[in-house]
């Protein structure tokens, strides 16, 4: 071949892949950047509004004006329809590639995600780690109240549920992994759940699903009995009361500091053996946890391994306590199996499982669930004994 | 066209062509003198001394060319001793008596008038007497040259403050000066048909690969031009790749860089009338090399290195990534990053393309300026380039700050690479990756990216691939090139080089005596 020959060769070559380039340009300042979108249900022949948080250039600048992020809401017919009536709006093309939350309305959570799932999972900009949030009243206004310090409220949003990963504050979900979940069989979704007050936004709970319809909600501290199940911890809080004071009357109710211990979750593990015992179904639940003491105010000594023993003995029965009411809730009040008990059954006994999948929840409200907790303190901090005053 | 363009050129180098003539010198001296005369017309810094000789007043002739011989030294060493001859009677066989009065050390006797005229014009003594029919050349060269100063475009913290002048007598002395050894040779060469400018070719015999010294020789005779007035005039007459934009020949200032260079195995080429002593063969690295590397601490030269090569590939891509990310791939930029993007983005009313082109021309024209003005005006450019790009263009809402950090990081990396000449090609293809990036995206930087990976893979210097220790690859070669081992591990010299002895040190490091048991 001749150098020409190969030379019309690559240029043919590199012409061709031209066309296959996705992308075109456009600079940062032509394009509406979101970063936050809401989906809300309204009554109406535009059933379906949309809010979305836009970043505000003129505030960042050296010379800012006005706020950091705007919100525009429009009705539609469709969630792509909504989408593209922004234009009528918006003099700047619409960007998704830096959403971070995606924002569902109470109401429309109720009515089912499916149908607004899909565009989400369709469309090539939305990216797959974007939060999945549930609204206790409207999208809308979640994404018109603020978070303390931040001034983009979504990125804020980000940080916090990143933060709830890392630290176990409460269940979390992302897109992709709702997608996936929402496909599994035996396992309902939770999905955290914010509410807005005195117009600022704080966590909630999670919301707890049945297919893809929103049918209760947990409060946080459910929530995070509910964690304990889900998932192995790291971080985490357990506070116990000393002896002889008011066991039943726990965190929520007296006003008055009473004596306590907190534990700092270190590590848990954590094991869903599901069992058949004559072809009735049942879950044993096995709970390794090991902590460190944060705050000891007891009288007992502390260098004296009886009084850790109690202190392991206590922490394993408030966590027990915990997940035994959650999943009295979930069995009680929700009916959905939350925890993927039905999960855990299909890929053990895949023939029982087919036999029982149509009436999973008739048995998961009844299903047996045993619990064993072990427990560990390992660390008691960087001192021994609290301080005594004299 | 290019076939006729080139039978005219071989007819014009043909006419120009002139031979070597053989003129001899007759022995009447007054007949020499008419021929010298007339050779030298119009030439007032020929100076003509009338001198006789003896008794018998044997007529003779001191011919040389003011500026270029130390006038001193001719009066005392040359026309004094002759003066002394004043009572002497001489004979026709007075060769012997004469040599023996010259108190010169350097001296020739040649028949060639054509010879003669060629030494007279680089500077040597020519004496004609008469009845004599050869000339005594004389050297006593010496003419007003720069002092031996520091390198101002290599300087080194540390090491040797000499650097190449203009006189080749002084800059092979300087190299020979750091080889003492019979096997360093100087060969010689006079290129230039009216320059006749001293070439000299000098490398380590025995270590050397003796058909790369045959190849220069032979691309030297090759050159057929009227001039060499600085050692780029040869760069560019015999580097491989004549086209291409990356520079196939390192030139240096540095004496201390040669030595070790020839040592390595490499020949050095030396141009009368130019500090700068070209090297071949060259590879990428060699220019990214520093002579500071080998005299600092191996931990130190090692980092120095690995950031030098960032310079590099900063230097050429960071603005067209810039460009790239910004207007193609706005997801890759983390959101908090993109935020400040956009608000200094916000008030420019041009797109990043025009925007870079802008600040980087900008940038050039400040260098430039800055390079050719006398120093004391230079420092006045870059106040009004620092005021006018750096501050009032970003307020005045014509640029946004983030170019501005592109932009100076870009210019900051290319001073940062050593060779001049490898940072000028980088900035000339930086507008051309910088163009491909606003058409294409990141797209467009791979294809320029791999359009120069071929192009510089298919470089050689001298019969070495560019790329040396990477593209043929050769971890040996790492040592040296990518990074700096210490002295003692560097066992044997480059294999690039293919250099005949290998061996620079024997495999153990001066320690101190080990105790027995």
């Amino acid at each position: 071949m001749t150098t020409i020959k190969k030379l019309l060769l690559v240029i043919l070559t590199l012409t061709l892949t031209l066309s296959l380039v996705g992308c075109h340009s456009h600079e940062v300042n032509d394009l509406s950047i979101v970063v936050g979108i809401g989906v809300d249900y309204v009554e109406g022949d535009k059933p379906i509004e949309v809010t979305l948080q836009l970043i505000n250039p003129d505030a960042l600048t050296m010379k800012p004006k006005g706020e950091t992020v705007t919100q525009i809401t429009m009705r539609g017919k469709s969630l792509h329809d909504t989408m593209r009536r922004f234009s009528q709006r918006l003099p700047k093309e619409i960007y998704l590639g830096h959403n971070q939350v995606i924002i569902f309305g109470k109401k429309l959570a109720e009515r089912g995600i499916t149908p607004f799932l899909d565009y989400f999972d369709r469309e090539t900009q939305i990216r797959r780690s974007n939060w999945v949030i549930l609204s206790k009243t409207t999208a809308k206004d979640v994404l018109n109240a603020e978070l303390p310090i931040e001034d983009i409220s979504t990125t804020g949003i980000d940080d916090l549920l990143y933060n709830f990963q890392r630290l176990s504050y409460g269940p979390i979900i992302r897109l992709k992994e709702l997608v996936i979940y929402m496909r599994y069989e035996g396992r309902s979704l939770v999905v955290p759940l914010f509410k807005v007050k005195d117009n600022y936004i704080s966590y909630y709970g999670s919301g707890v699903f049945k297919k893809d319809k929103l049918i209760g909600i947990m409060d946080d501290k459910t929530s995070r009995g509910f964690l304990w199940l889900l998932q192995s911890l790291e971080g985490g809080n357990i506070t116990t009361f000393c002896e002889g004071s008011d066991e039943k009357a726990t965190e929520e109710e007296s006003d008055e500091v009473k004596n306590h211990t907190s534990f700092l979750v270190l590590n848990t593990k954590r094991k869903i053996i599901p069992k058949l015992i004559d072809g009735k179904p049942k879950v044993l639940v096995k709970i390794e946890a090991k902590s460190s003491i944060t705050e000891y105010n007891c009288k007992d000594d502390l260098q004296d391994p009886k009084t850790i023993t109690k202190l392991e003995q206590k922490q394993a029965e408030d966590i027990k306590y915990r997940i035994e009411e959650t999943i009295k809730l979930a069995q009680k009040e929700f009916q959905s199996d939350i925890f993927g008990f039905g999960e855990a059954f299909r890929r053990k006994y895949p023939r029982f499982w087919k036999k029982n999948k149509k009436n999973w929840d008739d048995l998961f409200t009844n299903l047996e669930v045993e619990i064993e907790v072990k427990s560990l303190v390992t660390h008691t901090g960087i001192t021994s004994n609290p301080v005594i005053p004299k | 066209m290019w076939k006729l363009f080139k039978k005219r050129k071989s007819k014009l180098l043909n006419n120009q062509k002139s031979e070597k003539v053989e003129i001899p010198i007759t022995s009447d001296v007054n007949k020499t003198k008419k021929k010298i005369k007339s050779t030298f017309n119009n030439c007032s810094d020929v100076i003509y001394r009338e001198i006789s000789i003896g008794k018998n007043n044997l007529p003779a002739i001191i011919v040389y060319i003011d500026g270029l011989v130390k006038t001193g030294e001719i009066n005392e060493y040359l026309i004094e001793p002759i003066n002394r001859l004043r009572n002497i009677d001489i004979q026709d066989n007075f060769e012997e008596t004469i040599i023996d009065v010259f108190a010169i050390a350097d001296m020739k006797t040649i028949s060639n008038m054509q010879e003669v005229f060629d030494l007279i014009l680089s500077g040597e003594i020519a004496l004609f007497i008469d009845k004599l029919r050869f000339a005594y050349v004389f050297s006593e060269k010496g003419w007003d040259s720069r002092n031996i100063t520091e390198p101002e475009s290599e300087s080194t913290v540390r090491g040797p403050k000499e650097g190449f002048i203009e006189s080749i007598r002084t800059n092979t002395a300087l190299i020979r000066r750091r080889i003492k050894t019979p096997q360093l040779k100087m060969e010689a060469f006079k290129l230039g048909k009216l320059t006749k400018t001293d070439v000299v070719i000098s490398y380590l015999d025995g270590v050397v690969k003796p058909s790369l010294v045959e190849e220069v020789r032979s691309r030297l005779r090759k050159i057929d031009v009227d001039s060499i007035l600085d050692s780029n005039y040869i760069e560019e007459m015999i580097e491989d790749g004549p086209f291409s934009i990356f520079p196939t020949i390192q030139y240096t200032e540095r004496p201390d860089k040669v030595a070790a260079n020839i040592l390595e195995g490499r020949i050095a080429i030396i141009v009368d009338g130019s500090p700068n002593v070209l090297l071949v063969p060259t590879i990428l690295i060699h220019f990214l090399n520093t002579s500071d590397d080998y005299y600092e601490s191996f931990y130190f030269a090692f980092f120095v290195r690995i950031l030098r090569l960032f310079a590099f590939i900063i230097a050429l891509f960071l603005p067209s990534f810039y460009i790239a990310i910004t207007t193609f791939h706005q997801e890759m930029i983390p959101t908090k990053l993109l935020m400040s993007i956009i608000g200094g983005r916000d008030p420019v009313p041009f797109p990043s393309y025009i925007e870079a082109l802008m600040m980087e021309l900008a940038f050039e024209l400040l260098r430039e300026a800055g390079l050719r003005l006398p120093k004391t005006v230079g420092s006045a450019v870059s106040i009004v380039g620092a005021l006018v790009i750096g501050q009032a263009a970003v307020e005045a809402g014509l640029v946004s700050p983030a170019m501005v950090i592109v932009v100076s990081v870009t210019a900051v990396a290319s001073f940062s690479i050593p060779a001049f000449n490898l940072a000028i090609s980088l900035r000339v293809l930086r507008f051309l990756i910088m163009t491909f990036a606003a058409i294409l995206g990141l797209y467009g930087v791979l294809i320029s990216m791999l359009f120069l990976v071929i192009h510089v893979v298919s470089l050689r210097s001298f019969g070495i691939p560019y790329l040396t220790p990477l593209a043929p690859f050769s971890l040996s070669d790492w040592k040296d090139y990518l990074l700096r081992f210490p002295w003692w591990q560097m066992e044997k010299r480059p294999l690039a080089t293919e250099t005949v002895n290998q061996v620079r040190q024997n495999e153990d490091r001066p320690n101190p005596p080990q105790k027995s048991e």
